[in-house]
């Protein structure tokens, strides 16, 4: 079977890079950045980079360098088909983040087609599905909830899934070509977004906020677990993502120096975009909520549309940004996926399992984007499509991950021995991992992911199952979303690692 | 989760504040416009944030309140009367001086983040020789 091979190692870091800085690093740090407490959650934050992140993204990079394979063949080498089930787990949990994420693209696209013209930055926006008037509500939301309760909205995520097709058709060599594009794209017009943030009157004071240590509300103890959680998701760990890009490197790749670079490219990416978001935030007063969807479709369109002119180029600009970004982390879900079915049924083509994969992403996606209104009151998420983007990406990004991240470490520091990787991962590395790596993978992430999985069960315990409250369609959207998410990842992660491998 | 982030809640009322453009420590009038009865007003620090924190003043029989921000950031103050809020205004408290703390963990991180990347990639490039 002839596996896909990056052309350079450029090709590799900026699309594991690409990969990794999306949507969440622009807004998903900045709005988890204000929740807790903006200059209390920074120091927190960085440590966990270098007490989680990066012991973590060495150990994926490794994993599929020593490996040469996709992420739960990489594991079935440590612990047999048990190994192999957690891998197919994460990729299933992965496989659900992708649907949504992508329906958010769709939504991204939509909102570009929408600050193109000149209803979102000028004119009010009835939204009758809600029975809403003109000027109800400020003209993004109002933006988004018309194009949500509407059908254009699965026609986006359509040629949004079409675009992910495009660029993974000839694997690691087109996605290769397009990162060069994108992630070069996504630096520039950042850059355009700090200008002009940091111009605004008052812009630096809200610079100033991210990065002024509050030791007081630092001392809070979940300031510390939204940090670490934070580092965990933006580093796209537990995905099987890095894993499957290291698979399509030569065995002799300096991993080390590659997860360095990924690492505080990633992180130096999210620095940046808070200087961009804080400045606009506190130039103009606004509260944002703690929600990616909130902070991207309403909080920052408003400051775009408050700027005394120009307000159509950078909105232009800033969801351009978005569907760059979002786009190079899609193709690396889709691809990751797409590696390790081509690794087990190597008999297939691997394009008629991308073929395969989109179409039923594509379905998913279509659920995700489900127009129908069920709560006119938005107390709630509004449509269909919305409350379940809400409740699966609770159960897969929330647990799902976390509950891979902690099993592959688990398998690596217990049953292959984290000397082993370390030993490989320094045999043709020119950065050298020192022994901390070992108790670090061993004892401290384990014990770490053990403690955030357990807040969130506490959680559910103390307050109620995620999604109880949720009403709409006489369904009980929280049990139910939890069976779905949990059944099917399981149901299908079991029947994939106990498959017969093809041809191998 | 509610998506939904500025809601008007205001009864025809207006909040004014006088300097407009707080500064932490520095004493701010608050008056509350075309309202008869004499709220309280209500001041969120980092609001919708998991780690908020509030505080409470009394407006006086001219319907001003002096009100002296503990801490920079963006604040919600709400005059609230006997039937709940009548007026609510949004604002960002500015840093009294120039925050050395928050200048030096910029600078440390831009340098640590950055350099890293460079040095790695510097590394990376680098032809090695064979494997130990």
């Amino acid at each position: 079977m002839a596996r896909s091979q990056w052309s350079s190692r450029l090709g590799f870091i900026l699309a594991a890079s690409g990969s990794a800085i999306g949507l969440g690093n622009i807004v998903f740090f900045s709005a988890n950045a204000y929740k807790f407490g903006a200059g209390a959650f920074y120091l927190p934050y960085l440590l966990a980079l270098f007490v989680v992140g990066l012991p973590v993204l060495l150990l994926e990079l490794g994993l599929g360098a020593w490996s040469g394979q996709a992420f739960p063949a990489a594991l079935r080498r440590i612990g047999g088909r048990p190994a192999e089930f957690v891998g197919w787990f994460g990729l299933v949990s992965a496989s659900f983040i992708a649907m949504y994420y992508i329906t958010i693209l769709g939504w991204v696209l939509g909102m570009w087609v929408g600050a193109l013209g000149n209803d979102l930055w000028s004119a009010s926006v009835a939204v009758p599905a809600f029975g809403l008037a003109r000027g109800d509500l400020p003209n993004p939301a109002a933006t988004f909830f018309a194009m949500l309760s509407s059908w254009w909205n699965v026609g986006f995520v359509a040629l949004v899934w079409l675009a992910n097709l495009v660029i993974t058709w000839h694997g690691a060599q087109s996605i290769e070509r397009a990162v060069k594009v994108f992630v070069p794209l996504m630096w520039l017009f950042m850059a355009g977004m700090i200008v002009r943030g940091l111009t605004l009157d008052g812009g630096l004071h809200g610079v100033a906020l991210l990065f002024t240590p509050d030791l007081a509300v630092m001392s809070d103890p979940a300031v510390w677990r939204g940090a670490f959680s934070q580092i965990f998701f933006t580093l796209s760990l537990g995905f099987g993502i890095m894993t499957a890009y290291a698979s399509y490197l030569p065995k002799d790749s300096d991993q080390a120096a590659s997860g360095l670079i990924i690492a505080s490219l990633n992180c130096g990416f999210e620095l940046v975009a808070g200087l961009a978001v804080f400045s606009l935030l506190f130039a103009f007063s606004m509260v944002p909520k703690a929600s990616t969807i909130s902070m991207m479709f309403f909080v920052l369109p408003q400051g775009i549309a408050s700027f005394p002119t120009g307000q159509k180029l950078f909105g232009v600009l800033f969801f351009t940004l978005l569907l760059v970004a979002g786009l190079s982390s899609s193709v690396s879900l889709v691809e990751s996926m797409v590696g390790a079915l081509h690794d087990k049924l190597a008999r297939r083509s691997r394009r008629s399992i991308l073929v395969g994969v989109c179409t039923l992403g594509m379905a998913g996606s279509a659920l995700f984007a489900w127009p129908q209104v069920i709560d006119p009151t938005l107390d709630g998420n509004g449509t269909i499509g919305l409350t379940l983007v809400d409740l699966v990406d609770h159960w897969a990004f929330g647990y799902g991950l976390l509950l891979t991240g902690l099993a592959e470490c688990l398998l690596v520091g217990w049953v292959l021995g984290p000397a082993t990787l370390r030993r490989h991962l320094n045999a043709y590395g020119q950065v050298k991992i020192g022994a901390w790596f070992d108790p670090l993978v061993a004892y401290v992430v384990p014990g770490i992911l053990t403690a955030l999985v357990a807040a969130g069960v506490w959680g559910e315990v103390r307050d109620g199952l995620y999604g109880s409250s949720l009403a709409g369609a006489g369904l009980t959207w929280g049990i139910g979303s939890l069976v779905v998410w949990l059944g099917t990842s399981v149901g299908v992660a079991a029947l994939l690692a106990w498959w017969p491998a093809e041809g191998t | 989760m509610n998506l939904l982030v500025l809601i008007a809640i205001a009864r025809g009322a207006t909040l004014e504040l006088l300097p407009p453009s707080p500064v932490q420590g520095q004493p701010v009038t608050v008056q509350v416009v075309d309202e008869e009865a004499s709220p309280s007003l209500r001041v969120v620090y980092r609001p919708n944030s998991a780690v908020e924190r509030e505080e409470t003043l009394s407006f006086d029989a001219t319907g001003e309140a002096t009100w002296v921000p503990a801490e920079p950031g963006i604040a919600v103050l709400i005059a609230e009367g006997d039937d709940g809020p009548v007026a609510t205004h949004h604002v960002s408290v500015r840093f009294a001086a120039v925050p050395w703390a928050g200048l030096a963990v910029f600078l440390c991180t831009s340098t640590l983040l950055f350099g890293t990347a460079a040095f790695a990639t510097r590394r990376l490039f680098v032809p090695m020789g064979p494997p130990s």
